[in-house]
């Protein structure tokens, strides 16, 4: 998995961002491959049980199921996807959360290209 | 808490030209929210150890252009529930830019979003903090943040 080849599921409750995320993975090399995306954690659950991607970029707060909900009931169902948040909250208590419970990183909004490639250079392998 | 100025100012300016690629420059303190043209308003609440209101505001034709940068899209084109999730999804990053300035044990809603000729707000128990207004693309938005009494700055 590398570059190009990685399947990647965006999940944001804003379109707006969705697009901007998927438009920044691109610019940082991946995401050549159609990406998935997810409305909340409940979509996002049904499309990573419905196919595993390699990596879940989740927001954290949102609608019907939060990301980190999302992220738990994951790990509860022994679904060890590689997981990682990008929000526009990132306070030390959320971070810490999210580490205890297998997030691999944490991008914060407003982020650049340069934020992406420094956490998946490390977390995409 | 003391907000300071500064703070906000560097947060709506690296959210702007990061997510938007459009510059939001500082334009001095914000005016009366009354406009010949509709406005759309989209805020989102901090609630915790510190508890207040952050408003982002400006003209629909503004906050279409907003959307047209997020979405990459022509402006004209865009249909009005996509400019209010673009509106809320600005209000939201402020917002927990702004959490994280004042209290990292609260927690940020959900942002809402309203439209009208003639904006008005209201938070009984709380005072304004910061009202500045912004110019971008010709045009001005304000960011409006409204706070608990008990936790107004000083």
């Amino acid at each position: 998995m590398e570059g190009n080849d990685v399947d990647i599921l965006i999940v944001d409750d804003s379109k707006a961002m969705r697009m901007i995320v998927a438009r920044v993975l691109k610019k940082a090399g991946y995401g050549d491959n159609d990406l998935r995306e997810a409305r909340n954690g409940l979509e996002a659950l049904a499309a990573i049980k419905d196919h595993c991607p390699d990596l879940v970029l989740a927001d954290w707060n949102m609608p019907e199921m939060s990301g980190i909900e999302l992220l738990q009931t994951l790990r509860a169902e022994k679904i060890n996807v590689d997981f990682g948040f990008v929000t526009s909250e990132s306070t030390p208590d959320m971070r810490q959360k999210a580490v205890l419970n297998g997030a691999l990183f944490f991008i914060a909004k407003p982020f650049t290209v340069e934020s992406f490639q420094d956490v998946l250079t490390l977390a995409v392998k | 808490m003391d907000l300071q100025e500064e703070d906000i100012i560097q947060i709506v300016s690296d959210i702007w030209i990061s997510m938007l690629g459009i510059d939001a420059e500082f334009a001095g303190a914000g005016g009366e929210l009354k406009s010949d043209s509709r406005m759309l308003s989209a805020n989102v609440q901090i609630n915790g150890d510190w508890e207040g209101v952050l408003t982002v505001i400006c003209s629909e034709s503004l906050a279409r252009q907003f959307a047209g940068a997020m979405l990459d899209m022509d402006p004209d084109e865009i249909e009005g529930a996509e400019v209010h999730d673009a509106m809320g999804e600005l209000a939201n990053i402020a917002g927990g830019n702004l959490k994280a300035l004042v209290d990292g044990h609260g927690k940020l809603s959900l942002p809402v979003v309203t439209g009208g000729l003639e904006l008005a707000f209201s938070i009984p128990g709380s005072t304004v903090v910061s009202n500045l207004a912004f110019r971008s693309n010709h045009d001005v938005f304000t960011i409006l943040i409204v706070a608990k009494d008990e936790y107004r700055a000083h």
